[in-house]
């Protein structure tokens, strides 16, 4: 996985923090620029994937540790 | 109105006394709109309590509601005499008044600073080389882990336990400085883990098993208790992450 343009620590936060934050960042993003999420609530994977599945996007989802996840979504 | 507290070790009537200011006591008996909600210190570090809160915001539109972080001692003394109407605890409890119902569970896990054990699996025999950090023996957690080492034939007695303390947070802190070893929840070591201040190691043939559980009294007239209870076991459990 190449190193990201953007990384958000969400460690402890939950919905829909961490997609405001992802949300916010995204919209400044240019195409081709990728962005890290790091979190540890499975509802913040799920609410990511749904939303940026509609998007111009690409996203990879790792589970890193048990219960701990990076979601990379590269802006196409 | 959503009323939180984050106090640690906040209990009732005491937690008047707070001096983080988020609110002034309350009349625990004044509605039937109101839902109090204490959870003890481990699901309080983790994202599982936010999640909590986020479903008190869910019910907000009628209900004044509050979360109180307290050893699970406390949590059930709150539940089972002092008005609060849901407890989140460590283990699980058994009482002729008390609903106990199993959220989840994970495992208790020995942790050190990387620099402090260089291996990934120690002997029994070596834990009495190294100092350890214990919750407070007021938590159930310490109940919890005294259970565990007894399971384990692990003489307590041989091990060096230099500091007890009721704060988790402590006991990281002690550990991530390489002062000494702890046996700490899955669910308040993840940030750590992550950052790899703090790893986990293992110990020949010893797994710590651990379990969370939701209580409440069975006597209830509240109908925002018993909505929120069939919300937590429905769809709940599958959030304990």
């Amino acid at each position: 996985m190449e190193k990201p343009n953007h990384t958000i620590d969400s460690l402890g936060d939950i919905c829909p923090l961490p997609l405001v934050k992802a949300k916010k960042l995204y919209e400044s993003m240019c195409s081709g620029d990728s962005l890290k999420i790091i979190t540890d609530h499975s509802c913040v994977v799920s609410s990511l994937n749904e939303y940026f599945i509609h998007f111009p996007c690409t996203i990879f989802i790792e589970e890193v540790l048990n219960g701990v996840w990076e979601i990379y979504i590269k802006k196409v | 109105m959503l009323l939180i507290s984050y106090s640690l070790f906040t209990t009732f009537p005491s937690f008047k006394n707070t001096t983080q200011g988020v609110f002034s006591q309350p009349n625990l008996h004044t509605s039937l709109s109101d839902l109090y909600i204490s959870t003890q210190h481990s699901l309080a570090f983790s994202a599982y309590s936010l999640y909590i809160c986020s479903i008190l915001v869910r019910y907000s539109r009628y209900a004044a509601s509050m979360a109180l972080y307290a050893p699970s001692s406390d949590v059930i003394a709150q539940v089972k005499d002092r008005g609060i109407d849901i407890g989140f605890i460590e283990g699980s409890y058994s009482g002729a008044d008390i609903e106990c119902i199993p959220m989840g569970s994970s495992y208790l896990h020995f942790v050190a600073s990387p620099e402090l054990i260089g291996k990934n699996v120690i002997k029994k025999d070596d834990l009495c080389n190294y100092n350890m950090f214990f919750i407070h023996r007021k938590c159930s957690l310490r109940r919890i882990i005294e259970e565990n080492l007894a399971t384990s034939e692990i003489d307590r007695k041989l091990l060096k336990i230099s500091i007890e303390s009721p704060s988790l947070e402590s006991i990281k802190a002690s550990v991530i400085a390489g002062q000494g070893i702890s046996i700490l929840p899955y669910l308040c070591i993840k940030k750590e883990l992550y950052s790899k201040s703090l790893v986990i190691f293992e110990v020949e043939n010893v797994k710590f098993p651990y379990s969370y559980s939701l209580i409440y009294k069975k006597k209830n007239v509240k109908h925002i208790k018993t909505e929120f209870i069939n919300y937590m076991e429905r769809v709940g459990k599958e959030k304990l992450c």
